[in-house]
């Protein structure tokens, strides 16, 4: 199901009734559990299963590695059981024919080249491996939210709990990705006292018109972005298609985060900040601390610090970061293409290390190196999320080729539309930068300004939205 | 707030001139005309049903004309089939249905799918029922209509070239191949438009030529299906060639507007012939 689709507006309140109808948590993780399974089954069925299978096999573990007096050979086994179930699963349904077809031309054509990949289960197998790594560290203590279980009425309590974590659907498909630690401290009855109802409608309508107006919008006219069709195109249009589809893919995939953070919080659950004005970044390093934290966050937690993070000496650090990035970029589709995105990253993010140009806060460095940082990391950044729309490289190099023999000009109709929708993700990412300006206007100056645009937002929603597409960061 | 914007843009897009005829993309110019369709009080006396290069004769070119009652459902990036499946979507039905034959053979492609799916979807019939929900009032094909009239200048007149060698035929030309499962449909869709009596004329409109068409090397689609329904193939290229005259495209297929208003002048000529 999808969240700007009209079954969605049905399905919401909904489950939104039966939700506050009765403030008992069992009943509450009831209803969502019950409700994300409908969701996220709606149009293929046959993928509750697969998610049935990873919840149940990761609340096992979990319990396991929770159980007072597990043996540690055992704990051991069910660690990497569990961690191989999980990465092997992700393994056999996104990687198979990636792995197959490198060494096998004809793979394409087997049923290896033909197997679906289960929506969200790059999401949901990084949240169950957060959780058996979570169990393992916290053993017999438990941590926040989720103790072991002592007596048949706990144990069931303990696996509803996590069928919910796992399933609950605002952030099932495509994050922000929860670590175990951030959502069972959460769990408990809610009344509409504990929904931050403002707050839930302000992420909606900026959710919404990210997605539906800018991204939506912006989706016909970035579709020219496609081999052999961009080659036609004046230098011109090939930037300003570059910007639009740098525009599109943070609109689209923001906008997916706040309307499933918005989601939440009318049931009054707080999910994690994925995307703070990436835009505004002057360099690589800070870039990643404002996109898709969530996955930053989780590589850090679950996969640079247990590979010795920066503690191990320089060289070791340099060899960290470009294998995180490499694991990051692949994490994000079957293709070789998104791995070299990663690495390209990697490389990136160890050279300003290696020079220091990532170093320190970025607020304290001179306007002039702001800007400049700002103008190369918007460009390098714009320039790699080629490799996201055409994952042929030839095709990427192809691209840039293009854009320095190609004559001028550009296109009027794609350059109204990318400016046009465009803009709303400028002024975005102005409203950031103006942050502690605005600290110092006057009393009901931002409340103000805040009516109006969001009015606006509204406003625009229902009459400007573009036509309904699927989230692009559905596919990974 | 929101509300307000909407009575206040309710209420300007009543004025005249303040409502979107073109669209910054396909897909919402696609919706002007599909709603525009749907949403009329009556069915008009005709209609153009066609791809992007019919979309190009606008309405507003055959005022003053025997056609001014006239609806254009060229459909970007699609054909028409589609245009003759929104026909289907309303009660009452047009006297005459001009039928563009340029990409009458093609299959049905993933873009005309979407196309239908979005006819019978939620969205359009709140679109029809309420103005304010329509593509033509999206403030921003708002402002890309104004400006388009405005780089044009209203659609300007004569900006075709005269080159005498134009009127020479060109060599014959073999017909593309046709799916016998597309031929099939249209021998379905123009038996029930020949049921419900309406009259049907096939248009050869210019796809970017710049010299007169060569004869037939074999007849094509439209050609068999006139044949076997009797109805009437008119060619609009002839009008420009025939007097050594070359329509102006703007990206070397679709007319510029004041070849597509010229054009729609010798389509309205035909009108009174048409029967």
């Amino acid at each position: 199901m999808l969240f700007n689709s009209w079954t969605f507006a049905v399905f919401l309140p909904l489950v939104l009734a039966l939700h506050h109808a009765w403030r008992r948590s069992w009943w509450q993780v009831g209803v969502l559990t019950v409700a994300s399974l409908v969701f996220y089954g709606w149009h293929t069925p046959w993928l509750v299963p697969l998610l049935a299978l990873s919840t149940g096999l990761n609340a096992w573990a979990a319990e396991v590695l929770m159980r007072p007096g597990t043996p540690a050979g055992r704990r051991r086994a069910v660690l990497a059981g569990a961690l191989g179930f999980n990465l092997g699963a992700l393994a056999f349904f996104k990687y198979a024919g990636l792995i197959v077809g490198t060494f096998w031309a004809g793979a394409s054509g087997s049923w290896v080249g033909s197997i679906p990949l289960p929506v969200g289960i790059s999401f949901y197998t990084f949240q169950g491996i957060s959780l058996v790594v979570e169990s393992w560290r916290a053993g017999p203590a438990g941590f926040a939210g989720l103790e072991p279980p002592r007596g048949r009425r706990e144990r069931a309590w303990f696996h509803a709990r996590v069928w919910f974590f796992k399933a609950f659907f605002p952030q099932l498909i495509a994050g922000p990705i929860v670590k175990a630690g951030e959502f069972f401290h959460q769990i408990g009855p809610k009344g509409w006292a504990d929904v931050d109802g403002s707050g839930a409608l302000k992420k909606l309508v900026l959710g919404f018109f990210l997605k539906m107006v800018v991204a939506d919008n912006l989706k016909e006219a970035t579709s020219m972005l496609a081999w052999p069709q961009f080659t036609e195109l004046p230098r011109g249009s090939l930037l300003l298609l570059l910007y639009g589809f740098s525009f599109r893919i943070f609109a689209d995939f923001a906008g997916y985060s706040l309307i499933a953070q918005g989601l939440a919080r009318l049931f009054g659950y707080e999910l994690p900040l994925n995307f703070l004005h990436p835009y505004l970044a002057p360099s690589l390093t800070d870039f990643w601390r404002r996109w898709h934290l969530s996955l930053s966050s989780w590589l850090r937690e679950y996969l640079y610090i247990p590979l010795g993070g920066n503690r191990l000496g320089e060289g070791r650090t340099y060899v960290n970061l470009f294998l995180v990035m490499f694991l990051g970029g692949l994490w994000h589709g079957a293709a070789w293409s998104y791995a070299v995105w990663g690495m390209a990253h990697g490389v990136g993010l160890a050279l300003e290390r290696w020079t220091g140009a990532g170093r320190g806060d970025p607020a304290l460095w001179p306007p002039w190196r702001r800007v400049l940082g700002w103008a190369v990391t918007f460009h390098v950044v714009s320039l790699l999320w080629l490799l996201f729309q055409l994952p042929d490289i030839r095709h990427a190099w192809a691209f840039v080729r293009c854009m320095a023999t190609n004559g001028g000009g550009v296109l009027p109709q794609s350059a109204f539309v990318i400016v046009v929708f465009g803009l709303p993700v400028a002024l975005h990412h102005a409203w950031g930068a103006t942050a502690s300006w605005r600290a110092r206007w006057p009393e009901g100056w931002t409340s103000r300004v805040e009516t109006l645009a969001y009015g606006t937002m509204l406003f625009l929603l229902l009459c400007n939205a573009g036509s309904a597409g699927d989230f692009i960061y559905f596919q990974f | 707030m929101a509300a307000v914007l909407c009575a206040a843009w309710t209420w300007a897009t009543r004025s005249p001139g303040m409502t979107a005829e073109f669209a910054e993309y396909n897909q919402a110019a696609n919706r002007i005309r599909i709603e525009g369709y749907l949403a009329r009080p009556s069915a008009p006396a005709h209609v153009l049903v066609g791809s992007s290069l019919s979309g190009r004769l606008l309405p507003s070119y055959f005022e003053g004309t025997p056609m001014a009652d006239v609806a254009t459902l060229g459909l970007d990036g699609s054909g028409p089939r589609v245009g003759i499946e929104v026909l289907r979507r309303r009660k009452d039905w047009p006297e005459t249905v001009w039928v563009e034959t340029y990409l009458m053979g093609r299959e049905t492609t993933p873009n005309d799918r979407a196309l239908m799916a979005d006819m019978d979807a939620a969205g359009t019939r709140l679109a029809v029922a309420m103005p304010l929900f329509r593509a033509s009032h999206r403030p921003s094909s708002v402002a890309y209509t104004a400006l388009k009239r405005r780089r044009e200048g209203g659609g300007g007149d004569a900006t075709w070239t005269t080159n005498a060698a134009a009127s020479t035929r060109g060599p014959a030309a073999a017909p593309a191949p046709v799916d016998p499962g597309v031929e099939e449909a249209w021998h379905g869709l123009l038996e029930d438009l020949r049921r419900r009596n309406v009259h049907v004329v096939f248009v050869d409109v210019p796809a970017g030529e710049t010299q007169r068409p060569g004869a037939r090397a074999e007849p094509d689609l439209a050609d068999r299906l006139a044949a076997r329904f009797g109805i009437r193939r008119v060619d609009l290229r002839e009008g420009w060639f025939s007097r050594g005259w070359v329509p102006r495209y703007t990206d070397g297929r679709h007319l510029d507007a004041a070849s597509a208003r010229q054009t729609a002048r010798w389509l309205a000529e035909m009108a009174g012939e048409a029967r």
